[in-house]
């Protein structure tokens, strides 16, 4: 067994899942668990790449704006059109689980 | 002049009086629902001509759109269960741009899911299908632009590329594809999916038009963190209308990486037909160097690494509270398990890359995999600026292999690699570039890419106009 | 009860409330009081296709707090982004600011010095960062735990925050409220948020007691419940180790109702933030030039003014403390004794007793309105000289308050001039003798002395001094006791 595919167990498939906040079916589990196995091994070709310390994260110069409206657009509860709207407040789920 | 833009000419016509206004889109919507049935090209279609045209540049001008831009009033899906019934109440800035110039868009073209694929395939709405085979994949994730513009319906139409996603299917399809620097459109609107790589870009069925779209899209946006101010002025515009400069082939310097020339899956038709095409532009006085750059065989990994930790954030908002599908009953769950089921409607490919992007952000997989990509995006950025600076592009085959199969099975590893690896630099550098084609071999497109230096888009789409005259 | 050291440590949610728009967009900072769901935009209701655009302001504001903490200041912005799932938070991730990953706090490792009890502490300030306000829910039944669904208004989503951590440096909710109503005054000062704004600061407070593991109480929305939340969770941990219960590492919820803490149910070592550089932000220098120009513009803090106030005006030092613990009536204070030669520390008691008592604290900020201090001045000026008895000075400011002028007062009371010496001599005599009863009662008992006094005040409307009429009234009842007992 390599080293992936011992990482790769029902435990990280369960964790990736509720980060990423998927439910997954049995099938979905099995399959996501080959592919990451076979996708982390292509990935894992940049390890041993010779790297300096820089690290790019953007590609343009940072910008601020003016504290003021500097542009137009659209504003207000329109923009809810596809919200479940009680009163004007956007309904949501419950967030005590009781 | 032999070759003019079609938009061009129309626009040209239309302010001599020699043309009606309405024809341009009239026809386009009659193509549009000829082809459609066959080629799946639009997700959304408009079926009427407006009653009034603004006036304009694109005046007139029908222009097919990528279903990951939004657009006030009109359904905007990327191509997903989650987003299938969305109509947003706001518009990319790059939509009013263009309503602001005149044009028409006839309809929200297919795409992979949120972009996420090569083929064209991952689309909840079904694949789009290659207007010059069938049986073939366009090429993704701008699918049905490509397919738009290809087979006629419109001149104009809007991709994005990320990794390639305008230059694949143009190749694919033999159309020219463009994407900007980065920073140079809008992408106030673009439905993320890797923010730091994301570009809007124009694709058209000849070079003037190609160019004439960008000069009109491309420009500062307040509403754009990332946005620039280009250094063009009027240059684009006069690209658009002008002859083709064929000064420009004594002064062109091109560098070839050898690896990606030499990858093990690149297609032996493919490679005689660049050099073949080179050796012409050679003849015509262009400098030919051949480079060698090992990294950029993992151009596609480090790009993965940094595309997929991207989308695990980027796609984080689609819970169905505010907008989306929503799949799960309100008062019957709490909000963990109602975003759960909600966003259980995304499609495989979109899962797993979120997925996976989420285990590479997570505790103790950060350093070893996105710090990691952070660097060696940076030493690429480095070497290939290198290469760059003495005012050189960088040239290679739109594609290295063929078009694939629409049912191709993409678990080949190596074949993506093979068609990421020479279009990913330029979304890892920002830099611009250009896929035009070069005619066909029994039938397939072939194609060349060019990645020039940030800002270089002047000199690509000159390149663009002298290729199209030489060449097509 | 059992003695073990309380650790506590603090995080401190501020809205820049100064601001005119939000962090990202451009979406009003002042959202209170508006229909839910209308001051949004794309951009601060996370839809597809929106971006952030960093407001210039804010960072001006967060630097101006770094430099009064005494903070190390970054040398460029950056942002990251923090993710978990909230119906509140729009994108399901917050942009923030982060120690680590390539990106920095704004600033980091500062200190603000506070009093507790006359004794000067330090509290060290660990970083400060910039970022969003989620939405705000509320709950159909009113309450989190029978809700069956939520209801969210994002119309304060977007909204700068400026979250202060301290390090665990308190001991005590005394300290804790005595540090946070410093640095309420600080951030006053600077004119970076209003704290009459209801929900404008918001705290978590890390509670542990000696050897056991650190709770977080989140989300607490005033000073007088933070000492409430702190004192029921260290009663709980104790109660929990005296059953020999082990007190888990955990965030509870303040539930103001019930005055208690609520546990989550989440474990925090569930919690992964996945923090990571956000893509759409990139960071931006902070030039030495602006910071200095920033530095410039910095107004003189509460610790400065207390101490300066003392020093030119001879303030007690509790005085010198209420009065510049509010920035407007600090200021005040000093505009009244630009036009006065009294002492400093009788117009301090005046104004902290008498005119702050009439107007209210939630009025102070309007105090140079309701009062203009040239009027506070002249009443202060008249007693100096001795026109007025402080008795007449201390009836007068109501009526100040109430917006009339001081002589128009004094005059139609008939209170100008003072009565003393030896026409109040003869006044305190004519009285003594008026009232035989009175004085035969005083004789047998000093308290029934009060009686003449307030006799005296009427016959002198009010003008005569009341410590010399005291005074004189004691004298002559002790010279008639001599005489009884000569007798």
């Amino acid at each position: 067994m390599s080293t992936k595919e011992r990482l790769v167990n029902e435990e990280l498939i369960e964790r990736l899942s509720w980060l990423s906040r998927i439910k997954l079916s049995v099938e979905e589990r099995e399959r996501l668990s080959k592919e990451i196995v076979m996708i982390l091994g292509y990935i894992d070709d940049i390890l041993s790449l010779d790297v300096g310390n820089e690290e790019i994260t953007h590609l343009s110069e940072g910008r601020l704006r003016e504290d003021s409206p500097i542009y137009e657009i659209e504003m207000g509860r329109e923009l809810l059109g596809q919200a479940i709207l009680e009163e004007g407040y956007v309904k949501g789920p419950k967030v005590f689980k009781g | 002049m032999k070759k003019r833009g079609k938009v061009v000419s129309f626009i040209e016509d239309l302010k001599n009086g020699a043309t009606d206004p309405y024809a341009y889109v009239e026809r386009a919507l009659e193509e549009a629902s000829r082809k459609d049935p066959v080629l799946n090209i639009f997700i959304t279609m408009k079926s009427e001509v407006p009653d009034k045209l603004v006036n304009g540049k694109l005046a007139g001008v029908p222009i097919a759109v990528k279903d990951n831009i939004v657009t006030k009033g009109l359904r905007t899906t990327c191509a997903s269960r989650i987003l299938e019934n969305f109509v947003p109440q706001y518009s990319a800035t790059i939509v009013k741009i263009l309503e602001r110039e005149g044009a028409v868009i006839i309809g929200k073209t297919n795409m992979d899911e949120f972009a996420m694929g090569a083929l064209g395939t991952t689309s909840a709405f079904g694949p789009t299908l290659n207007p010059i085979n069938t049986k073939l994949s366009p090429g993704g994730s701008s699918s049905g632009s490509a397919a738009a513009v290809a087979s006629g319906v419109v001149d104009l139409a809007l991709g994005s590329d990320t990794g390639g996603s305008i230059r694949l299917p143009a190749a694919w399809t033999g159309i020219f594809g463009l994407k900007p620097t980065y920073g140079a459109v809008s992408r106030f609107g673009l439905i993320s999916y890797a923010d730091s790589m994301d570009q809007i870009g124009p694709m058209s069925s000849n070079a003037s038009d190609l160019a004439y779209l960008f000069s009109i899209i491309s420009s500062f946006d307040p509403l754009d963190p990332t946005s620039s101010h280009n250094p063009w002025g009027n240059r684009i515009e006069e690209i658009a209308s002008k002859e083709p400069d064929f000064d420009l082939l004594r002064k062109l310097k091109l560098k070839i990486p050898r690896e990606l020339l030499n990858h093990p899956q690149a297609e032996e038709y493919v490679i005689e037909e660049f050099w073949r095409k080179i050796s012409t532009l050679e003849k015509e006085g262009a400098q030919v160097e051949e480079i060698s750059e090992p990294i950029l065989l993992k151009v596609p990994q480090v790009y993965y690494v940094i595309a997929f930790s991207e989308a695990s954030s980027n796609l984080a908002r689609f819970d169905g509270v505010r907008y989306g599908s929503r799949i799960a009953e309100l008062e019957d769950n709490d909000w963990d398990s109602y975003y759960m089921m909600n966003r259980s409607l995304f499609g495989w490919e979109v899962k797993r890359r979120i997925m996976l992007g989420a285990f590479i952000l997570s505790k103790g997989y950060y350093e070893m995999y996105y710090s990691l990509a952070l660097k060696a995006r940076a030493v690429i950025k480095r070497k290939i600026e290198s290469h760059l600076k003495d005012g050189s592009l960088i040239a290679t085959p739109g594609s290295l292999i063929s078009p694939l199969p629409i049912n191709y099975d993409a678990t080949d590893l190596s074949k993506l690699n093979a068609i990421d690896a020479p279009l990913m630099i330029a979304n890892l550098g920002g830099f611009p570039a250009l896929t035009v084609p070069t005619g066909s071999v029994s039938g397939t497109p072939t194609s060349m890419q060019f990645v020039g230096p940030s800002w270089s888009e002047d000199k690509l789409l000159s390149l663009a106009k002298v290729m199209e005259e030489m060449f097509t | 009860m059992s003695s073990e050291k309380i650790i506590i440590g603090l995080e401190i949610h501020v809205q820049l409330t100064s601001l005119k728009t939000k962090l990202f967009c451009n979406c009003s900072s002042n959202y209170r009081d508006m229909p839910p769901n209308t001051n949004v935009c794309p951009i601060c209701l996370g839809l597809p296709g929106s971006l952030p655009v960093v407001n210039k302001e804010a960072v001006k504001k967060a630097l101006l707090v770094a430099l009064a903490l005494n903070m190390k200041i970054s040398n460029r912005v950056s942002w990251a982004r923090k993710h978990y799932f909230y119906p509140d938070l729009p994108k399901n991730y917050q942009i923030t600011q982060y120690e680590g990953k390539g990106v920095a706090s704004i600033a980091r490792e500062g200190y603000l010095e506070y009093y507790v009890d006359g004794n000067l502490k330090k509290a060290r300030i660990r970083r400060i960062n910039l970022e969003e306000d989620p939405g705000k829910i509320i709950y159909h039944t009113g309450s989190m735990l029978t809700s069956k669904y939520s209801l969210i208004d994002y119309n304060r989503s977007g909204v700068a925050l400026l979250e202060i951590v301290t390090e665990p440096d308190f001991s005590s909710p005394k300290e804790v409220i005595a540090f946070l109503q410093e640095l309420r005054s600080v951030l006053e000062y600077l004119e970076v948020a209003d704290f009459n704004l209801e929900g404008s600061m918001r705290v978590d407070v890390n509670i542990s007691i000696e050897g056991g593991s650190r709770v977080e109480v989140k989300n607490i929305g005033s000073i007088s419940e933070i000492e409430a939340a702190i004192l029921y969770e260290v009663a709980r941990q104790r109660s929990l180790r005296e059953k020999g219960i082990k007190i888990e590492m955990e965030t509870r919820h303040w539930d103001q109702e019930r005055k208690a803490t609520v546990g989550t149910r989440t474990k925090e070592t569930e919690e992964d933030y996945r923090y990571f550089p956000d893509p759409n932000l990139p960071p931006v220098e902070i030039e030495m030039d602006y910071l200095e120009g920033i530095a410039k513009e910095m107004p003189e803090l509460p610790n400065a003014k207390r101490e300066r106030l003392i020093k030119e005006y001879g303030l007690s030092s509790y005085l010198s403390y209420v009065i510049t613990s509010n920035k407007k009536l600090a200021e005040y204070f000093e505009e009244v004794m630009k036009y006065t030669k009294i002492d400093g520390e009788k117009a301090a008691a005046l104004i902290v007793n008498d005119l702050v008592g009439w107007i209210g604290q939630e009025r102070i900020k309007d105090i140079g309105k309701l009062v203009p201090p040239a009027e506070m001045a002249n009443l202060l000026e008249l007693l100096r000289k001795g026109d007025i008895s402080i008795k007449i000075a201390k009836e007068t400011i109501p009526e100040l308050v109430s917006g009339r002028k001081t002589t128009e007062v004094l005059l139609s009371r008939g209170w100008l001039g003072r009565i003393s010496g030896k026409e109040l001599d003869e006044i305190v005599e004519r009285v003594m003798r008026e009232n035989e009863k009175a004085v035969e009662d005083a004789l047998r008992n000093p308290k029934a002395i009060q009686f003449l006094i307030g006799k005296v005040m009427e016959v002198t409307n009010k003008k005569a001094d009341p410590k010399e009429t005291y005074e004189l009234i004691v004298k002559k009842i002790g010279e008639l006791q001599k005489r009884t007992w000569s007798n």
